[in-house]
């Protein structure tokens, strides 16, 4: 055959089918943009320059992996959509004397024009998206930083990535053409199918994995501890997914048919049935909406809750805005040139330093408490506590002062090897950093000793303890930054000094969690195109079959409005239960993503409830919107 | 007693593109009660769009159609599809039941849609059932049974709702020849009873089983054969009428 012939007849098909073919090159081009944008983001050498910048290039690097992954999966998915629905086109060129050879080369021609547009597109799109993605992030970040306009070996690594992809479509097309029948090609999807056959058992095995998997994601507390625990409620929750629709569905529509004065019923009767004869095919796909739409709104709370929580995150860590760590108390040359340091910066840059705290103290690592487990544990000598609080509290030599928290509250003593050491008393606060209480990962004790007690022999603190410096900044927000960067870098000059400043760390948390939401939104985008691109198609497919159906209903004696009615209810069901039981795993899951978060130092919940919430509303109406573009589809088809 | 009246009536098509077309041009029939017509014309001929305008799924340009006195363009748009559920009966040449409905729910189907209690529903049910030899079938479903059943199904969707009227279209055209007689007994058999029938075929045995023939060609009723009594033979004058007719076109 002519070569002509068939680029011309592959461009026909493609434009005939562009119902199929439209959002399937769409969905190509938004995540070869998408796929481009992470990729040149991993090669950004201008993020190396700023803190948090290394992780940021790690996030996208797994982005990177995980989108490849994604979109594998997706667009198999998607092709072989298309490709059953054009099975009689197929069986039809048989008919007319192509060969099988002749087919493939044809469906070789098609995969290459559309591989050519999506990665062209998607790539010139790309280069408009990162653009975008480099106002937007760096905004958020607050750093000025500026993207290269094109980054090759990004360009390169689409390129490759998705000719590799295209190709494994390519043969998944060879085999399904190789592997089916002319006549069945003909036929295509002609054949009735039976009335699905469930047993009540998986019903209840449903209902079952849910519940276990719902108690099991609340009554986990500490999701690095009881990582196991975690992964079963997901995978409960997942099965519980795919048996509610496969099973759960069927039995209830079951129940409802038998229920004679509720079936016969012209509201309910082809509904019911419909929705019953629909559900084995629909069963998978709408357990693998429900799965996707739970994943992206997940993924969504997360990284915006991530970075709406920076601040708490932050105020946890730090509970002063600079905080120095001499190792060496004794070195009263490092403390000199550290003043001076401090004070030349002062002038330079206009900032007051407020509320100025200095004490001494160590830090140690023991089991306190008798309970097999290692507390970490700071001691502060009960001179210092003294001259801070301007106290005057004794202790014996076996006596200790604890701060009281949850654990602490009750403890009548401490047991450090054999020594055991008398809890005079607690105390609500500490004049000092106690910062670290705050720790998801450690439990810290505060304990005030005298320096000649037992405790401090035991450790022999004298050769250990350690100079703290902390206080508040009073100047502009800028002046603060500048002057923490001096301090910072200057002091690393001095041996044994250890410089920390709040509005550091928190360039470096804005920059990791910007970078983290982005990846976010990409994933949720990819996500939610595929849901999209999912439900269309299951809608268009079944348009076709409802086509026949509707014009018997019409010819039985069912009026436009009535026809119309059933349309409607029929898509908003199959449309909205995925969202609902989607939105319901949210619900369920907010405690989780809580605690999870809580790890990251983030233990606001109301920030996490609102991201929830926020998640929700955009979902719903991008929802929304894809629902009102289907039904119009849908309608056309079945109304032609 | 009349049942069916059609009265000048005419059906032009006009498409988006070119001259308009006349698909039927001054049709004038009418059938009494319990009368069994047989439509006959080849492909093209306009016989499937005068059974569309008999069933009110099309409206005719010119002229009156009336059934039981009410004149189809008196009724409202929206009162049409009770109009047809209430006074016709549908069989078609591929059955149209749906898949997903038991054969008793897709018999139920129609009154359904009128909203009768479930109990009527199943009074009707048996009887007609047992006349049609379908109640041992009924809880299967389409693809389980042959076409034969299927096509007995679809008769009983037709009769349940007793209709003035049944419009068949090419009852017999996907079954077997077997089949074909048993479905052409019944239709006697219906006939026999009282109901009216009016039946759109390409087959001389099939047309031989009506009272009443009509030949219809380029849109018009040509030739019309009559009974003298129900078994009188006439397949025949079917022949011979056929016969004539491409002879006719073999001189054009």
């Amino acid at each position: 055959m002519n070569r002509k012939l068939y680029f011309k007849l592959a461009f026909t098909n493609i434009k005939n089918n562009r119902v199929m073919f439209l959002p399937y090159v769409i969905t190509c081009i938004v995540i070869i943009a998408l796929f481009y944008t992470i990729n040149s983001l991993v090669n950004a050498k201008s993020l190396t320059s700023i803190s948090g910048g290394n992780f940021t290039i790690d996030v996208m690097k797994f982005g990177s992996l995980m989108f490849t992954v994604l979109s594998l999966f997706f667009l198999i998915y998607t092709n072989s959509f298309i490709f059953k629905r054009r099975k009689k086109e197929f069986g039809l060129y048989h008919l007319l004397g192509l060969e099988k050879k002749h087919i493939k080369k044809l469906l070789m021609i098609e995969n290459l024009m559309i591989a050519s547009i999506s990665i062209i597109s998607g790539i010139l799109v790309g280069l408009v998206f990162n653009k975008l993605v480099g106002i937007f992030m760096f905004g958020m970040m607050k750093v000025s930083l500026v993207l290269e306009a094109i980054s090759f070996p990004a360009v390169y690594k689409t390129i490759g990535t998705f000719i590799v992809i295209f190709i494994i479509i390519h043969f998944t097309n060879l085999k399904q053409i190789h592997s089916n029948h002319v006549m069945e090609l003909i036929k295509g999807s002609q054949i009735g199918e039976k009335e699905p056959k469930v047993k009540f058992i998986w019903a209840i095995l449903g209902g079952t994995f849910l519940l276990a998997g719902y108690i099991l994601s609340f009554t986990v507390t500490d999701p690095k501890e009881e990582l196991s625990a975690l992964i079963m409620a997901i995978v409960f929750i997942i099965f519980a997914t795919y048996l509610l629709f496969i099973a759960v569905s069927i039995v209830l529509l079951k129940l409802l048919r038998k229920k004679e004065t509720i079936y016969y019923r012209k509201e309910n009767f082809t509904l019911i049935s419909t929705m019953l004869y629909r559900m084995k095919q629909n069963a998978v796909g709408l357990s693998n909406i429900t799965v996707l739409s739970t994943a992206t709104l997940i993924v969504m709370t997360t990284t915006i809750s991530l970075y709406l929580g920076i601040n708490t995150m932050l105020n946890n860590t730090f509970q002063y805005d600079v905080s120095i760590k001499n190792e060496a108390a004794s070195d009263v040359i490092g403390q000199q040139q550290l003043q001076i340091l401090m004070d030349s910066n002062k002038e330079k840059y206009g900032v007051e330093i407020k509320t100025p705290i200095s004490y001494r103290g160590g830090q140690f690592a023991a089991d306190l408490t008798g309970d097999g487990k290692e507390e970490y544990f700071f001691v502060l000598p009960l001179n210092d506590y003294n001259e801070l609080t301007k106290k005057n509290i004794q202790l014996e030599a076996n006596e200790v002062l604890l701060l009281q928290d949850e654990e602490t509250a009750t403890l009548q003593a401490i047991q450090l090897e054999n020594t055991s050491l008398k809890v005079k008393d607690t105390v609500n606060e500490l004049p000092i950093d106690t910062s670290k209480t705050n720790s998801k990962e450690a439990h810290w004790i505060y304990i005030v000793a005298p320096l000649t007690g037992e405790l401090a022999l035991q450790l022999d603190i004298e050769n250990s303890l350690t100079m703290y410096q902390v206080f508040n900044l009073q100047g502009t927000k800028e002046a603060i930054n500048e002057f923490s960067h001096a301090i910072v870098n200057e002091s690393q000059t001095i041996s044994n000094v250890d410089v920390e400043a709040k509005s550091i760390y928190k360039e470096s948390l804005l920059v990791r969690f910007s970078g983290l939401l982005f990846l976010g939104v990409f994933i949720s985008t990819v996500l939610f195109a595929e849901t999209a691109l999912m439900i269309y198609y299951k809608q268009i497919s079944e348009g076709y079959d409802d086509r026949k159906r509707f014009s018997i209903m019409k010819k039985v004696g069912m009026n436009r409005n009535e026809i119309k009615e059933t349309i409607r209810k029929q898509t908003l069901i199959m449309f909205f239960a995925p969202l609902v039981v989607a939105l319901l795993h949210l619900a369920v899951g907010i405690p989780l993503v809580i605690k999870i978060i809580g790890i990251a130092g983030m233990d606001n919940w109301i920030i996490t409830l609102g991201s929830a919430i926020f998640a929700s509303l955009i979902f719903i109406v991008i929802y929304g919107a894809v629902f009102i573009f289907t039904e119009k589809s849908y309608k056309k088809i079945v109304e032609r | 007693m009349e049942i069916l009246k059609v009265q000048h009536m005419k059906k032009v098509y006009k498409p988006r593109l070119g001259a308009e077309v006349e698909a039927l041009s001054d049709i004038n029939f009418t059938v009494k009660k319990g009368e069994y017509i047989a439509i006959m014309g080849e492909s093209g001929s306009g016989k499937t769009t005068l059974l569309n305008i008999l069933a009110s799924l099309d409206g005719a340009t010119e002229g009156k159609v009336m059934l039981e006195g009410v004149d189809y363009k008196h009724i409202p748009n929206d009162e049409l599809a009770a109009f047809r559920r209430k006074h016709l009966g549908f069989v078609f040449q591929d059955f149209n039941l749906l898949d997903q409905f038991s054969l008793k729910d897709n018999i139920f189907l129609p009154l359904v849609l009128a909203s009768t209690s479930v109990k009527e529903m199943n009074e009707r049910l048996r009887n007609i059932a047992k006349t049609l030899e379908i109640d041992h079938i009924l809880e299967k479903y389409p693809y389980e049974v042959s076409g034969g059943q299927r096509q007995r199904a679809a008769v009983a969707r037709a009769l349940i709702t007793v209709p003035s009227l049944v419009l068949a279209d090419e009852p017999t055209g996907a079954l077997d020849s077997r089949s074909a007689n048993e479905l052409l007994d019944l239709f006697a058999r219906i006939h026999e009873s009282g109901q009216t029938i009016i039946m759109v075929t390409h087959s001389v045995y099939a047309a031989s089983k009506a009272s009443r023939v009509l030949f219809i060609k380029d849109g018009k009723i040509s030739n019309e054969i009559n009974k003298a009594y129900m078994e009188e033979d006439i397949t025949q004058q079917i022949f011979e009428m056929q016969a004539a007719r491409v002879a006719s076109r073999s001189i054009l």
